[in-house]
């Protein structure tokens, strides 16, 4: 008798999860979905405190002193650029060319910051109600790629970091514009292999994906190294990601529906 | 006490969620919460508690919506069939029948969130490398919090009833 009652139970709760599965994804289950992040909201906010508090999601002194260094490199990089923008312009004017790219980008705040399995994910509180689909891009305010959408409720959506193993993207370096896959390896890092062992790629470089529907697309990393083999013809790079995900309060999604040229 | 206590946890998951992980498996502390109270209150307050909390966790979790709170759900069977050894004074078979609770229910979480998601999106959640580290993850968690809990059962072995 007793053994019944518990195969009843044990049946019932293989129910329930087989319903909650097809609630989750329905509209309604969406909406409540979005109801228990708000009720979560505080703890997301302390949890977030308390990570600051012991010193996760914050940078540290030598990041820091690294971070003014470079930063004051970027303002002499920026004067060049700002040049180089107006030289462009009278280029553009001179030749009569005009080609535009029309973003549909939306902002959202940043509600918490995971990792399951060693992979990294954000919780972001804006979702299909502002037109986020599966699969858009990710940015940060530095036009930086933080990662993909994995999934899309009403108001909320859940972000995979673009450096999670298993994620591939197709790439170009800049500034040697040579063409690969990069493949993210997790802890933030990709591999990049099959690169010609001639190819001049100096560390400090960065790749930027391609397929993006951009002129130039988002900046994924920076090449911090690489790694020959004796008598091969190829060679791999190693970059990391530029973005840090831990650090971030706010991102920007591309919803890749609305991205398109204007010509 | 009892949802305090639970919210204390939930937090503590939260914040080991972001950031704290052996071989790639965060500490389960609100499992292990939930199973020391499992074996403390009559079935209804656990039926509730665990789909309570295991919403909550879905909420913040990749997988498939619902995982965490049937996981939960089927701890609460679980710890019915076991409840004899939860209360047989001994502590190394209070500790084992935790492990064993705590082990399928973290394993069901695991693997059957990640088996639950490549069913609905035909893509692989982990590889090889990282399931045998998923795996030592959970036996290092389920052995460090079922020594743990068992022994801040023993603090409350005088008031066995909260609720």
């Amino acid at each position: 008798m007793g053994n019944r009652k518990q195969a009843v139970k044990f049946a019932g709760a293989v129910i329930l999860l087989g319903m909650l599965i097809f609630f989750g994804r329905t509209k309604a289950g969406n909406f409540f979905r979005s109801g228990i992040n708000q009720v979560l909201k505080p703890f997301f906010g302390v949890s977030t405190g308390f990570n600051q508090l012991i010193g996760r999601g914050r940078l540290s002194f030598d990041e820091s002193l690294k971070l003014v260094d470079e930063n004051n490199r970027l303002k002499e990089r920026t004067f060049e650029f700002e040049k180089l923008k107006a030289e462009n312009e009278s280029l553009k004017k001179a030749f009569s060319f005009k080609e535009e790219f029309w973003t549909g980008i939306v902002g959202a705040r940043v509600l918490f910051n995971f990792k399951e399995f060693g992979k990294e994910f954000l919780l972001i509180d804006q979702g299909r109600s502002g037109g986020i689909k599966e699969g858009d891009l990710v940015i940060d305010s530095n036009r930086l790629l933080v990662g993909i959408v994995k999934e899309a409720g009403e108001k909320w959506t859940k972000v995979e970091v673009a450096s999670n193993s298993g994620r591939v993207f197709e790439i170009e370096f800049v500034p040697a514009a040579i063409r690969a896959v990069a493949k993210g390896l997790g802890n933030r890092a990709f591999s990049i292999e099959f690169v010609p062992v001639d190819a001049q790629i100096p560390t400090g470089s960065f790749i930027a994906l391609t397929n993006s529907g951009f002129v130039s697309g988002p900046i994924l990393g920076e090449v911090v190294g690489e790694k020959v083999l004796a008598g091969a013809a190829f060679k791999e790079i190693r970059v990391v990601l530029l973005s840090r995900p831990d650090l971030l309060r706010e991102v920007f999604i591309i919803k890749s529906h609305e991205t398109k040229a204007v010509r | 006490m009892v949802i305090t206590s639970l919210s204390v946890f939930f937090l503590l998951q939260l914040v080991s969620e972001s950031g704290l992980s052996f071989w790639g498996i965060a500490p389960p502390f609100l499992a292990a919460a939930l199973l020391f109270w499992f074996g403390r209150l009559n079935f209804s307050w656990r039926f509730v508690l665990a789909l309570i909390f295991g919403v909550f966790m879905d909420s913040v979790s990749v997988f498939p919506f619902g995982v965490y709170a049937v996981s939960f759900v089927l701890a609460v069977l679980f710890t019915g069939t076991r409840k004899s050894l939860f209360h047989s004074g001994l502590f190394w078979a209070e500790a084992a029948s935790m492990a064993i609770v705590l082990f399928a229910t973290l394993v069901l979480i695991y693997f059957g969130g990640s088996a639950a998601g490549y069913l609905l999106e035909s893509a692989p959640f982990f590889d090889k490398i990282q399931f045998g580290l998923a795996i030592l993850g959970v036996f290092f968690w389920t052995a460090a919090f079922s020594i743990l809990f068992t022994l801040a059962g023993r603090l409350f072995s005088k008031q066995r009833k909260f609720i």
